[in-house]
Formats: C-alpha cells, structure tokens, sequence
C-alpha cells in the first residue's frame, strides 16, 4: 500500500448565514438602520476525514449545499477549516470553476496570470504554454479577450490549463462540466486519465451519477457537510440512489 | 512525512509547535498557511523560515506580475493612456498655483516645487489607501478560486502607483529646470520614496483587511483623506502656528512631505526628529498592517 498523497482529519467548517428571526421592534430598527440581518451559524462541514493514495480517482456526491465545493476549497487552501487538519504532498492548483475572473484580459496574458498565480516560475510557464494552447485548440484566438469568449471556450481554456500544471492533488469542480463540448471532453478525460496512472489523485463533485460510477474508483458521499458513506463507487452509488426513494 | 506537528496559533502571528519529540517551541507563525505553488508536502519538512523565503518570493513576482496585468487594463482602450495620471496632480496644482501664488507663493521659497511635491506625494498615498480600501471585493473572483498570497493584490497596487509616482516626479524635475530650482538632494528622495512605498504597503494591507469585513470604512477613509489633505501642508505651511504643529506631530504625512521637501526641494538635511518619526511611523505602519492582515485574510474568501 502506498503512502496516501493526501490526508484529510476531522475537517469541520462553520458558517454564519442569514435567517428569519423573532425579534422586538427595537431590534428589527437597528438591524434596518444598520443594514446587519440576524446570522446563525450552521456548520458546512463536520468532522470530515479521509485519505487517498496516489494514482486513485475519487468523486464526491451529495445534494446541492451538502458541503462538497466548500470542502474542495479548503482542500486548495482557499478556505481555512475552522477544525481539522490537511496534509497534503505535492502542489495543489485552483478549483476548476470558470476563468472569468479578469475577463478583459487577452488569452496568452489570462494564461501567463493563472499559471504565476498557481506559483509556477517563468521558465516552467514556457514550457507549457504552447502545449496548453494547441490542446485547448484555441489557436485562433490567443489575441483574443477572454469576455469575447463563449462559455465554452473559456472552459476548455480553464480545462487545458489545469491538466498542464504539474500538480499532485488535481481538483475539479463539477466534473461533468456542461458547457464543453463531448469531443473535446472525451480529449481531456483521457489526459487527466493519464495523470492519475502517472500518480496523481483526482478529486471531483459532479452530480452525474453514472458518469461518476464508470470514471471514479471511490465515491464519497456527503449529506448536510457530513459524510454518510465511502467505498466502492458502485456501492455507494446504489446507496446514494436508494436514499433518494 | 517525516515530523508531524501541529501548530496552535496564538495572538498576533505567534504559534506554538508542538513536534513529535514533545519539545514546544514558540516560533513565528509561518506566513504560508497557504498551499501556494509551494509544494505541501514540503511543508511539514522545511523550516519555516525557508517557507517564509519562498512565500516572500511568490508574493514579490506576483505582485510584479498583477501590477502589470493592472496597468495593461488600465489603459485598455484608452487614448491618452499613461498621461491620464498626470492630468489630476497637475491640474490641482495649477489650480492652487494660480490661486495661492500671491500670497503663500511670496511667503514661501520655491513655491511651485513646494507645492507640487506636496500634491504629488499625498496623491500616492491616497491612490494606494483608496485602491487597497477596495483589492479584496474587485478581485472576489481571484480571492474566490486560487490560493495565492494575498498581499501581493497590495503590492501590485504599490507597484502600480509607484510608476505614475516616478512618471509626476519627471514632472516635477522639470518644473524644477523651469524655476531653475534643481536640488541634487533629489537623488536622496529615492530613499525616502522606498520607506514610503513601505509605509503605504503597511497601511494599504490594513484597510485592506478590515474593509472586507467593514464595508463602512470605505467611506469613512475617503473622508478621512479628505480631512487629512487639509490638515497636511500641502499648499501653505505651518510656520510657527503651535497647535496646528502639534496635530501634524501625529501625521505621518507631514514626516514625509516634510522630509521629501526638504530633500529635493531645498537640498537640506532633514531634521534629526523627522527621521525618527519617519522610520518610526514606517515601521508601525508595516507591523500593523501585516498583523491584521496575517489575522484576517484566511475569511477573505467566504466574506465576498
């Protein structure tokens, strides 16, 4: 058995939201005047714990809010878990959402930026550039803005620069990401593929089931920021099905 | 993994580590609570003090990087480009010149360059405040999807204001050449320039921190500044007026137009106490502003 790549302990995560609150006329003056709503605190995640070795794919299901794009984050280090501990070994990148972030920004520029912000040196980001562009297969389009880009398009850029960076814990959020197109998706399954028997572990959400049960070995499953069940992705899949009868 | 450690994290960026051997010891909390580029493994193995050095550098290229990104999409599209910085320092101080050259201007040696140096140094300092105010909302999307050291949004804002502070200062030595007032003290200003972006780093992290949590302070800093521009001598001068001397002892804006007009403006030496007060309110500033950050900035990501 090989030594987990990433180890995660007791992770909880609290946040303050927003809720309906019986209050006196005084209180419910000063929280007009004030712009302040009441906040409760519930708890995102609580005691989440696992580890997986290197080279395995594990997806993680649940509803929508049971925790899973909070728990990706703190894995990447954009959050901090208010209890628990992670140890990870290897670089991690970004959560794979969207690349909208600067959107007047040229591609070859958005590239070079995302690439220095995931801490690559300039040398290691030439290296992989053309590489990124000529997967992507926006060749086109290199001097081009990305807020001219269709969804799509700046997804697959997104797509390509993830897959490019040399990482040991690849996170994706919502796998079976709907705006790229099959042929091109069916392309980068198969590079990410090839990274995870090279040694690195995938972890991806997505809530299409089947997708997940033919691509991933383990299955996590969370529901109200705790995990009902892990294991074989068939299994918990059954059982994920079954509770929802 | 070799040594486990766990660190509790006590006030003020010291922690307490605890290794596997039993023995604790107190050490600087280490600035990379991040992922960063760096890789985590290595995390538990190299010193701290090896991570800082990794964290500084990560921070310094991508403060360079962002900077120029910023700079890139500032003059997107825009005809007249990098002048537009120039236009606002020197028309307020075209507007001053013309209304107070009178009078102040007799009272006071050098008035032009008295004047613009003062305008253009307050400008710099407001422009970096009012950004930072600011770097953690317009950058949510950032903030939002990758661990990156955060102070480099300040520093790239330092960076940027930096240069159309260098491009005024062009300016600047040529209405030096014009008035035929050129101090050589001006190539001592570039020290003064250094502990100043130190000084605007500092309190550009505090508000930075703190606005993300307290919308409100955005307003009240553009107020403030607003005050502080008319208590600085900017376009008159103190001149023996004890009370106002005394309130200016507590703005560190008066340290350092004091400190820079006396450097390229008059080619003095500036005053013993000025330094002290100088270095003192850099200092401050900087240990300030980086504590609240180090305190804060972990929440950035959930509060936009």
């Amino acid at each position: 058995m090989s030594e987990p790549r990433i180890v995660v302990e007791n992770i909880s995560k609290k946040y303050k939201i927003g809720y309906e609150k019986k209050q006196t006329f005084l209180e419910k003056s000063v929280s007009l005047l004030s712009g302040r709503e009441p906040q409760k605190e519930i708890w995102a995640l609580k005691e989440i714990s696992f580890s997986i070795e290197a080279g395995k794919c594990v997806g993680i299901i649940g509803h929508n809010g049971a925790g899973k794009s909070t728990l990706l984050r703190i894995i990447a280090g954009i959050i901090k878990a208010d209890e628990g501990i992670i140890k990870k070994t290897g670089r991690i990148a970004p959560v794979m959402e969207n690349l909208g972030a600067q959107p007047r920004l040229l591609m070859k520029d958005s590239i070079f930026l995302y690439c220095s912000l995931c801490g690559l040196r300039d040398v290691e980001i030439k290296k992989i550039f053309q590489p990124i562009i000529d997967f992507s297969g926006l060749e086109k389009f290199v001097n081009t803005k990305i807020y001219q880009f269709s969804a799509g398009m700046s997804q697959r850029l997104f797509a390509s620069i993830i897959i490019h960076i040399d990482q040991s814990v690849i996170l994706i959020d919502d796998f079976s990401t709907g705006s790229i197109d099959t042929q091109f998706l069916d392309k980068w399954r198969r590079q990410l593929n090839r990274l995870v028997n090279q040694g690195s572990v995938l972890l991806v959400t997505s809530h299409d089931l089947d997708d997940l049960q033919n691509y991933c070995d383990h299955i996590i499953y969370l529901n109200n920021g705790r995990i009902i069940k892990t294991g074989d992705s068939e299994k918990v899949i059954k059982f994920y099905k079954s509770s929802l009868k | 993994m070799t040594v486990w450690r766990r660190n509790y994290h006590l006030s003020l960026g010291l922690a307490m580590t605890v290794r596997k051997d039993g023995i604790p010891t107190v050490v600087f909390r280490q600035l990379a609570d991040y992922s960063l580029g760096m890789t985590g493994g290595e995390k538990w193995r190299k010193s701290n003090f090896m991570l800082n050095i990794q964290y500084l550098k990560h921070f310094f290229r991508l403060s360079w990087i962002l900077a120029k990104m910023k700079f890139k999409l500032k003059n997107e599209g825009s005809y007249l480009g990098v002048l537009w910085y120039l236009l606002n320092p020197l028309l307020t101080f075209l507007l001053l010149f013309f209304i107070f050259h009178d009078r102040l201007g007799r009272e006071i040696e050098k008035y032009p360059l008295y004047l613009f140096l003062g305008i253009i140094m307050f400008n710099f300092f407001q422009q970096v405040t009012s950004e930072s105010s600011w770097a953690i909302k317009e950058n949510a999307g950032l903030i939002k999807s990758i661990a990156f050291p955060r102070e480099a949004l300040i520093g790239a804002i330092v960076i940027n204001n930096l240069f159309s502070h260098l491009i005024e200062l062009v300016v600047f030595l040529a209405i030096a050449i014009i008035f035929k007032g050129l101090a050589v003290g001006v190539i001592f200003y570039f020290i003064l320039l250094l502990f100043f972006c130190i000084f605007n780093f500092g309190v550009g992290l505090f508000l930075a921190s703190i606005s993300a949590y307290f919308t409100d302070l955005q307003n009240i800093w553009s107020f403030f500044v607003r005050l502080l521009w008319f208590g600085t001598p900017i376009f008159y001068i103190i001149a023996g007026q004890n009370r106002l001397f005394t309130i200016n002892l507590f703005n560190p804006m008066y340290y350092f137009i004091e400190i820079g007009r006396n450097l390229a403006v008059y080619d003095q030496l500036p005053a013993l106490w000025l330094i002290a007060g100088l270095a003192g309110f850099t200092l401050a500033s900087l240990i300030v502003g980086f504590f609240t950050f180090q305190k804060l900035k972990n929440k950035f990501a959930e509060m936009i």
